[in-house]
């Protein structure tokens, strides 16, 4: 090999590596970028410097195989030499004959390399060098709009090691003994023990944050469920308040523990017995001077719109009438009517002949079911408060958010009075009575849903009768509930039959 | 050897041919690629056909060539009446010293180094067929005896292409023995002006002997030596192989417009030729340049064009041209 060939060959290699580089870099850059705007973009399911690592694999492999590509054989670089530079085939005798000598063949040697060495290796210049610019400008801009690129991945979170400490275990033993010495009723506290006793054995096997979160939202919410499957006192409130009824939502006021920290028989009874006071007749200005038989009649109305209402409201809770509260209340409002020891029994009752005897019976049966009320109302308020008690615990050993405890929500407002609910001074009742709210009477025009008219109330009372009646038939009610409904159109009737003869 | 010897040798080649080129330009004006060529040819060893209209100093730049060479120089005036053995001698009938008849060669005019062959086309075939032998392989067969001339031998033939009344076109066979055949073209108005001047002296060639066959051998030795890389020499060989309109990977031109090709006697004589041209210019090794240069003296004689040549107005040159645009080099 000649010195001079030498120094083109060095510059051709050193030609390659700078192409190689460029051609490695700018594919890198290129295929970088578009990985990366993919993986900001969630187009694949990588992490950004994912896309990083395989614009660096594209730059060694594009790049060694652009090296290997832009690889010439000296008889090749001769050919090139002898083309730019118009040398008619000297350097490619030279090489070819380069291994022989001969008379003639060492003088062409020497001519060639005088050639040569008049040529400076600056003048052997990279062909195409601008396309490998242009390419390291694409793979540039690619990869500057993959940086700048809106990362819409939903943000990892850093998993946090977890280690159950000796205090959260103490914590948690503790409340297993709480729960397990509880008076919450047996089969809740068991399933809740059982729980807790779980999540103890899966707290101390999980190594990460997200796993003690998973056990603990598993266990709180299983504990939850457990609680307000314990007490049915939630539902079948919201359903006396819902009701808009002043009496069914001064009852709901009064059965409401959830304000207790402990049942207490004194506070119960106290509200009972304000709540069976508000049925006792208001004088008013118009009649200051009622007669008895006047009295009578108030009183028994009010207690027949109640205990409508209250049927209602035991439907609209959807409780089974197992359930110890649903049970207890329906008896008090609805049953032994022909002993006239419920509400509804006083209410229809003809063999009442003054107030006095009215108010006696109704005090009567308010403290003949008092017991009983107090009795479930208590034990669910046990359950509840052990239940909220075991989760408020858990939340605060682990550090985690309490979730959301369902009480009696008595926010809502009367809508057809507009006036809110708690304008009706604490505890107490309103004044009650029929048509509080937006009352028709039968010769009202009211809108017909099905016609887009305004009819009379009575025609409508009718219709609306009879595709009750069809319902009732073919749907599948108990026959509690259709009794409940057919009482409540009965009533609707009656009402009528009153407005008439008025 | 050492390098010196080489630079000396190749520098005393330089001087001679510089030399013969400066005797020849005292006798023929311009011509000088002419010139050239048949200075490559007599060191290649070649025969050279002059082709020109009459008065272009065709007979002149023979003449002049031969009194610059230190060979001996005959001319032949072909005409259709021409003999072969009026070339290439006879054997006669003659008395010995003892006065008994005894038959003897006397040699013709071709027992030279350097013949001139006027107007060669004007002999019949029959003569011209006594050439063949001679021209290709150095030699002359009479009867049963066989001759062998000196070398160097030339023969430097020339033709009239314009009177084709009572001529005899040669014969492939014949026209394959000529390295060269080179055209001479009519002088410029400058060079027809020297002429004229130069004329009105003397009509005499004034050119001196400047080289002798020996050293003709030793130029053609070292010529040969000149080294030729293999893309080159396969470019000389696809050139001449892409004259056959027969072969499937000829170029289109040679398909369309040519008859049949130059044989392998082109393809040994261009790159014989160019090894020569190469030395010329100063240069050790041959270049593409050299090969397509020499291409057209090389290949116009030995290449038939077809009735789609002829119809499309082109010449042989042309065709020759336009086969060497269409053979491709050795690629990268």
């Amino acid at each position: 090999m000649t010195e001079n060939f030498s120094k083109f060959k060095r510059k051709h290699q050193i030609v390659r590596i700078l192409k190689s580089l460029m051609a490695g870099v700018a594919l890198g850059a290129f295929f970088g970028g578009i990985f990366l705007i993919a993986s900001k973009s969630n187009f694949v399911g990588f992490c950004p410097i994912f896309a990083l690592l395989i614009g660096a694999g594209v730059f060694l492999l594009s790049g060694t195989a652009v090296y290997f590509i832009l690889h010439i054989s000296d008889k090749k670089l001769a050919q090139d030499l002898d083309e730019r530079f118009a040398l008619q085939e000297k350097v490619q005798t030279m090489i070819a004959y380069r291994n022989d000598s001969g008379d003639l063949l060492d003088l062409q040697r020497l001519d060639t390399e005088e050639t040569l060495a008049d040529i400076p290796a600056r003048k052997f210049k990279p062909k195409y060098l601008w396309a490998y610019f242009l390419a390291l400008c694409i793979g540039f801009t690619s990869l500057a709009f993959g940086f700048a690129a809106k990362d819409k991945r939903k943000p990892v979170e850093k998993v946090e090691p977890f280690e159950i400490s000796a205090m959260q275990i103490a914590g948690l033993e503790e409340l297993i003994k709480y729960v397990d010495h509880s008076e919450m009723e047996e089969v809740y506290r068991v399933e809740i023990s059982s729980d807790l006793t779980d999540l103890l054995g899966n707290l101390k096997a999980a190594k990460t944050e997200p796993q003690m979160q998973a056990a603990l939202t598993e266990s709180m919410a299983y504990i939850q469920a457990t609680t307000y499957e314990s007490s049915s006192m939630t539902e079948i409130l919201n359903a006396f308040w819902n009701t808009q009824e002043p009496y069914a939502q001064g009852f709901a006021k009064t059965l409401d523990t959830s304000s207790w920290k402990e049942p207490n028989w004194g506070d119960f009874t106290e509200k009972l017995t304000e709540f069976c006071n508000s049925f006792h007749y208001q004088a008013t200005e118009e009649n200051e001077t009622p007669t008895d038989a006047e009295k009578l009649n108030d009183l028994q109305s009010k207690l027949e719109y109640f205990t409508m209402k209250a049927d209602m409201a035991f439907l609209a809770s959807g409780m089974a009438e197992t359930d110890p509260l649903y049970s207890v209340l329906y008896r008090f409002i609805n049953e032994d009517q022909e002993s006239a020891i419920s509400l509804s029994a006083i209410a229809q009752s003809d063999t009442l002949t003054t107030y006095e005897q009215a108010i006696s019976e109704l005090e009567n049966t308010f403290i003949g079911a008092a017991e009983d009320m107090y009795a479930v109302t208590a034990q669910q308020k046990i359950n509840t408060n052990v239940g909220e008690y075991t989760m408020e615990k858990l939340a605060t050993l682990f550090l985690v958010p309490v979730p959301p405890f369902e009480h009696p929500d008595f926010s809502k407002t009367n809508d057809n009075s507009g006036s809110s609910s708690d304008n009706n001074d604490g505890d107490q009742p309103s004044d009650g009575g029929v048509g509080e709210g937006a009352v028709y009477g039968s010769k009202d025009l009211v809108l017909d849903p099905d016609t887009g008219e305004y009819v009379e109330y009575g025609t409508l009372l009718d219709k609306y009768y009879a595709i009750m009646y069809e319902k009732l038939e073919n749907g599948n009610y108990t026959e509690k509930q259709k009794e409940i409904i057919k009482n409540y159109f009965a009533l609707l009737y009656s009402g009528m039959d009153n407005e008439e003869g008025n | 050897m050492t390098e010196e010897m080489n630079i000396e040798k190749v520098q005393l080649f330089s001087e001679k041919i510089a030399k013969v080129q400066e005797e020849l330009a005292k006798d023929v004006v311009g011509q000088k690629d002419i010139i050239n060529n048949v200075i490559i040819a007599i060191i290649a060893g070649g025969n050279v056909l002059l082709e020109g209209v009459p008065g272009v100093g065709k007979t002149r730049l023979v003449r002049a060539l031969g009194k610059t060479m230190s060979l001996p120089f005959s001319r032949i005036q072909f005409t259709p009446d021409l003999m072969p053995s009026d070339v290439t001698g006879t054997n006669i009938v003659e008395k010995d010293e003892n006065g008994r008849l005894v038959t003897k060669f006397r040699r013709g005019p071709i027992f030279a180094n350097l013949v001139l062959a006027d107007e060669i086309n004007r002999a019949t075939p029959k003569t011209q067929s006594a050439m063949l032998e001679v021209m290709q392989e150095h030699k002359v067969t009479i009867g049963n005896d066989t001759y062998k001339l000196k070398e160097p031998f030339f023969v430097l033939a020339t033709q009239n292409p314009i009177e084709q009344d009572g001529t005899y076109p040669l014969p492939e066979a014949q026209m394959d023995r000529f390295i060269f055949k080179l055209i001479v073209d009519y002088p410029t108005n400058d060079e027809l002006l020297d002429i004229v001047k130069m004329t009105q002296i003397t009509m005499e060639e004034t050119a001196e002997a400047v080289i002798n066959g020996e050293e003709i051998l030793q130029m053609r030795a070292l010529a040969m030596k000149v080294p030729v890389c293999d893309e080159v020499l396969l470019y000389a060989v696809n050139l001449v192989s892409n004259t056959h309109p027969a072969l499937e990977d000829c170029t289109p031109t040679t398909k369309k417009y040519v008859k049949y090709g130059a044989s392998p006697r082109a393809a040994q004589g261009l790159v014989t030729a160019a090894k020569i041209r190469a030395l010329m210019n100063g240069r050790y090794n041959v270049s593409y340049e050299d090969i397509e240069t020499l291409a057209f003296p090389i290949l116009r004689h030995r290449i038939k064009i077809n009735y789609a040549a002829v119809n499309d107005k082109l010449s042989v040159d042309d065709v020759i041209e336009k086969i060497i645009k269409e053979t491709k080099r050795s690629t990268k």
